[in-house]
């Protein structure tokens, strides 16, 4: 996760986008790789995250949350269309073929990501058990290290439904595997 | 943001890949035409909707002012320059850009950064809109109408402080950044001198993002103060 907070918004002009792309690449790579051990896959949904990012730029309002939850927000949908099957109908040409663009280099790079995000993965896993509202602000939260309130931006739910769902997905799974309740003790964020 | 879960933070990076993919958003970004709906894949054909049911979104600075927001709604009345579609100006090279009329009230001057520097230095404003334009603004200028019936909301947005701003060198020099303009929006200039003033300054403009830009602006919407 990056030391800084990305502050561009998606702007849909060349220059402010480039630069809402700079700043959040690696945020998104990460989210993807703790969700694929597939560097193909990790590559094209990369890809496919920026171009709807891009799509959707005007339909981002700074009052409703900070660039990078809302390009989250984005994420979850784009991999969760991938993962039903259900990815939107677009012609062959209007889509990035992401794993097109990768060399040795970046082969190599994204596997080592994977490799490292193994446990993410694993933790991901671990919450398969959970109803899609819980599971979907427990990973944000305890896999990809968002806040609370970052969370909430990412879903477009308040803070307090937020920080209920993640009280009840700890509680369900304290439940269900004891053993994982540590793992979601790590520090976490208290957001007001 | 928290660290996530077991992600080293000197995670190798596939720097080709990141290069690539953000020249293809680039390009694709820059070939998307102005006003495309939202939600328009990239690369698609584009059928652009008629102003008339886009919602007009405004945000306005008064230089001597804080940075508010006003949302726009149906409008009637002149007194300003025709607006018309922004066309698509080349990067211009940096210099002084000819003035639309003679004898204009104004300068305006491109930068090397193409930042645009206006400076009023009368009260003939006449043909400011196309100077503006082929200094690389999508500019549109008026003059507020007493005819002009609008209905308005504040609405904050916080983009426009990165588009204007004064000369920090020159004060009676505006600043406008054309890469800061939001994709989509329209530079509205307000000429708000009193009818009749003898003399002008920058700081008889506001300037407001605009998305289209409306065809008038109401005169009762002009913050008018003393002197």
């Amino acid at each position: 996760m990056p030391t800084e907070h990305p502050t561009a918004p998606p702007a849909a002009d060349p220059a402010g986008f480039a630069e809402f792309y700079r700043q959040n690449f690696a945020a998104v790579l990460g989210f993807v790789t703790r969700r694929t051990d597939s560097v193909h896959l990790a590559a094209d949904l990369t890809a496919d995250v920026f171009l709807t990012a891009l799509e959707q730029a005007e339909s981002y309002d700074a009052r409703r949350g900070v660039p990078a939850a809302w390009l989250y927000g984005i994420a979850r949908n784009v991999l969760a269309a991938h993962f039903r099957g259900s990815a939107r109908e677009r012609q062959a040409v209007s889509r990035i073929a992401g794993h097109r663009l990768l060399d040795e280099q970046d082969v190599a790079a994204i596997e080592a990501r994977i490799d490292a995000a193994r446990d993410a993965r694993q933790l991901a896993a671990s919450h398969a058990a959970l109803s899609e509202p819980l599971r979907a602000v427990l990973d944000l939260v305890a896999v990809d290290g968002l806040s609370v309130r970052e969370t909430a931006q990412a879903l477009g739910i308040s803070a307090a439904t937020a920080r209920m769902r993640l009280h009840r997905a700890r509680k369900a799974l304290r439940g269900v595997t004891p053993s994982v309740g540590t793992s979601l003790n790590s520090p976490l964020e208290a957001t007001s | 943001m928290n660290a996530p879960v077991h992600t080293p933070a000197d995670a190798v990076t596939p720097v080709n890949f990141e290069r690539r993919l953000g020249e293809e958003l680039t390009a694709r970004a820059a070939a998307r035409p102005v006003g495309t709906p939202v939600g328009t894949p990239v690369g698609m054909p584009v059928r652009v909707r008629s102003r008339r049911t886009r919602r007009i979104a405004v945000t306005s600075l008064g230089l001597a002012a804080a940075v508010t927001a006003v949302v726009v709604g149906t409008h009637a009345g002149g007194g300003h320059d025709a607006p018309e579609a922004v066309p698509g100006v080349s990067t211009p090279v940096a210099g002084p850009v000819t003035p639309a009329v003679r004898d204009a009230g104004y300068t305006v001057t491109v930068r090397p950064d193409h930042v645009v520097a206006l400076k009023i230095v009368g009260t003939q404003l006449s043909g400011l809109q196309a100077t503006l334009r082929r200094a690389g603004l999508p500019a549109v200028v008026m003059t507020p109408a007493a005819s002009c019936v609008h209905k308005v909301t504040p609405v904050d947005t916080g983009r426009l402080t990165a588009v204007m701003s004064l000369d920090p060198k020159d004060g009676r020099v505006a600043l406008l950044d054309p890469a800061a303009v939001p994709h989509g929006d329209s530079v509205l200039v307000v000429n708000e001198s009193p009818a009749g003033a003898r003399h002008a300054s920058v700081g008889s403009l506001a300037v407001l993002l605009t998305r289209p830009a409306p065809s008038c602006f109401p005169a009762s919407q002009v913050d008018v103060g003393e002197g």
